[in-house]
């Protein structure tokens, strides 16, 4: 079952950095339509700075980043924000904010800045709170809940925004096992049911293998490895990457690759 | 604490209205002085339409532009304790107005409000220049407050130039006064008013999604720098508007938004500006009227009455966090 595919997202020649300092000399990477795509890697090697990149929210230091086939500069940043939605680990929580306040931030692009007073429309944001299981706690204070609460409410945020593709940071930081489990068949639901692309940085590589239609591994900002789970997950990309000894075998369940340390 | 808000808001806006017009030389009883404001043959009618009106309007004006200036700079730079002090607006209105009155200088007094102007945007635009080199808004707070203790610096200079005569009129002026204003001021800064809060309104949704952090506002689709910088160009104006005619008046910038934030029960910019213009409003004309009778018939500059007024209103605000 392997439809013609469409590159929806992609790198060309695309370095990227902060300020002056350039963490990913030059790479090409192309994300095709309806897929999960996992970025693994050691701390500092280039993930989430490729991914702020990729979703124009770092400016490119070289190449570009190209969206649905042009450059993203193309569009206006509203009119990008309704194709993707990004989730960066730098979000703020603003005090005393209620959890339906910020999920509602995602609405910006759709409603666009006149949107002053306008009724909220409700039915998307109920969707986005029911996905992540978020509906008891909307009219709670986001900075009274827990890291794993208030990661959801973002994640609720970015599907408030109903993109085609979003590109997710860390989405699992502080959730607990349940929470990571449900959150990673989100994603996978999103994409086998509604056809939304996901390039997520993750840095559980079993979780990666499980629920990724591909893995890309970063060292250095340049690519290492690059395929689906079975053809990344193995002991000589783990060793190159992360200076793991590894032993991979088959997951028990899925019979995806499972990796555990020598 | 919202309850108490809610009441107080509207009541505290038609008491500083009334008292507004009914105290000062002579005294008149309420129904008195809305029979005089209606009433062109009453002998005090001018008094209260030329004198007591203007100074009441002017306070709501000023207090409700005071309280939009400080909601999108604490919402901007993510700084609950930002206000137009930071900008260096006020002390830049400062500055000019003390050039003006101790170097004598030919400024007519008709445009002595917009040679202040003139200096608090300068200062403010300084500020704004700077901004530009900068992503942080840490550092625009930290640039801004350089930027406001320089000009203090100026305006000590100068002042220490002066006459004993001069200088007496001029700390009244550093204080913040509502004393002897009239229309003239009132249509000095209407237009900036009016342009600063439709120019706030139009930007709040976006100064909304900069709460949540740069990298979120940005990919939500804003353009973070210049939103920033759209917003700190319209506080700078409103502050300035108001600092050319009633001189820095210290505080309600920066409470009226906190007290707002309650009264509106969100911290969500849009809703906030809409509760912020009457609390500002409520808090400048009450802080005047307190101003008029503390030491009566003496007045205190009001820039003294709204710190004793919101020095406790902000800490009994911050207890009750809501």
């Amino acid at each position: 079952m392997t439809p013609p595919t469409t590159t929806v997202l992609a790198g060309d020649g695309l370095a990227a950095g902060h300020g002056r300092t350039t963490v990913v000399p030059a790479l090409d990477l192309a994300v095709e339509a309806g897929t999960v795509t996992a970025l693994v890697g050691p701390n500092g090697s280039g993930k989430s700075t490729l991914l702020m990149t990729l979703a124009r929210v770092l400016p490119p230091r070289g190449g570009r980043v190209l969206l649905d086939g042009e450059p993203i500069t193309a569009r206006s940043s509203v009119e990008v924000a309704r194709r993707l939605g990004v989730l960066p680990q730098t979000a703020v929580v603003p005090a005393g904010a209620t959890v339906r306040e910020v999920v509602e931030q995602g609405r910006y692009p759709q409603l666009g800045p006149w949107a002053m007073m306008r009724r909220r429309d409700d039915s998307v944001m109920e969707r986005a709170l029911r996905l992540t299981g978020l509906l008891d706690l909307a009219d709670r204070r986001l900075d009274s809940l827990s890291g794993g609460e208030r990661q959801r409410a973002w994640i609720a945020m970015t599907l408030a925004q109903q993109t085609g593709i979003l590109l997710l940071d860390e989405p699992t930081t502080y959730l607990d096992v349940r929470h990571q489990i449900d959150l990673m068949r989100l994603v996978r639901g999103l994409c086998d049911e509604h056809g939304i692309t996901v390039v997520m940085v993750l840095h559980d590589l079993n979780q990666a293998a499980r629920y990724a239609d591909r893995l890309v591994a970063l060292r250095d900002g340049t690519v290492r490895a690059d395929g689906p789970p079975t053809a990344v997950l193995t002991p000589p990309v783990l060793r190159e990457v992360f200076d793991v000894d590894a032993v991979v075998v088959p997951d028990p369940v899925t019979g995806r690759p499972w990796f555990v340390a020598r | 604490m919202i309850v108490i808000l809610k009441t107080t808001v509207p009541l505290g806006l038609v008491v500083g209205l009334l008292a507004g017009l009914c105290l000062g030389r002579p005294v008149l009883d309420p129904v008195a002085a809305v029979r005089a404001l209606l009433d062109p043959a009453d002998p005090a009618h001018v008094l209260l339409v030329e004198g007591r009106l203007p100074r009441a309007v002017l306070a709501v004006g000023a207090g409700g532009a005071l309280g939009v200036a400080g909601l999108l700079l604490q919402d901007v730079l993510r700084n609950p304790i930002a206000g137009p002090e930071l900008l260096g607006v006020s002390s830049g209105a400062a500055v000019v107005t003390a050039a003006v009155v101790v170097l004598g200088l030919a400024v007519p007094v008709v445009l002595l409000p917009y040679a202040a102007l003139a200096g608090a945007l300068v200062a403010g635009a300084l500020v704004v220049l700077t901004m530009g080199r900068t992503r942080s808004p840490d550092h625009v707070a930290l640039i801004g407050a350089a930027v406001s203790a320089a000009c203090g610096g100026l305006v000590v200079a100068v002042v220490g130039l002066g006459t004993q005569g001069n200088v007496v009129v001029l700390f009244r002026y550093l204080l913040g006064s509502l004393a002897a204003r009239g229309w003239t001021h009132v249509e000095a800064v209407a237009p900036w008013l009016l342009v600063g809060l439709v120019a706030a309104a139009l930007l709040a949704r976006r100064v909304e999604t900069l709460t949540l952090g740069d990298e979120v506002a940005a990919g939500l689709g804003v353009a973070v720098t210049r939103t920033r910088v759209l917003a700190v160009v319209v506080a700078a104006v409103l502050a300035a508007a108001v600092a050319s005619v009633c001189g820095p008046v210290a505080f309600v910038a920066l409470l009226a938004p906190h007290l707002a934030r309650r009264l509106a029960r969100t911290v969500a910019t849009r809703r906030v500006l809409v509760a912020v213009v009457p609390v500002g409003a409520a808090l400048l004309l009450c802080a005047d009227q307190v101003a008029r009778l503390v030491i009566y018939p003496v007045e205190v500059p009001v820039g003294v009455a709204t710190t004793l007024v919101g020095v406790p209103a902000l800490v009994l605000a911050l207890r009750s966090r809501a």
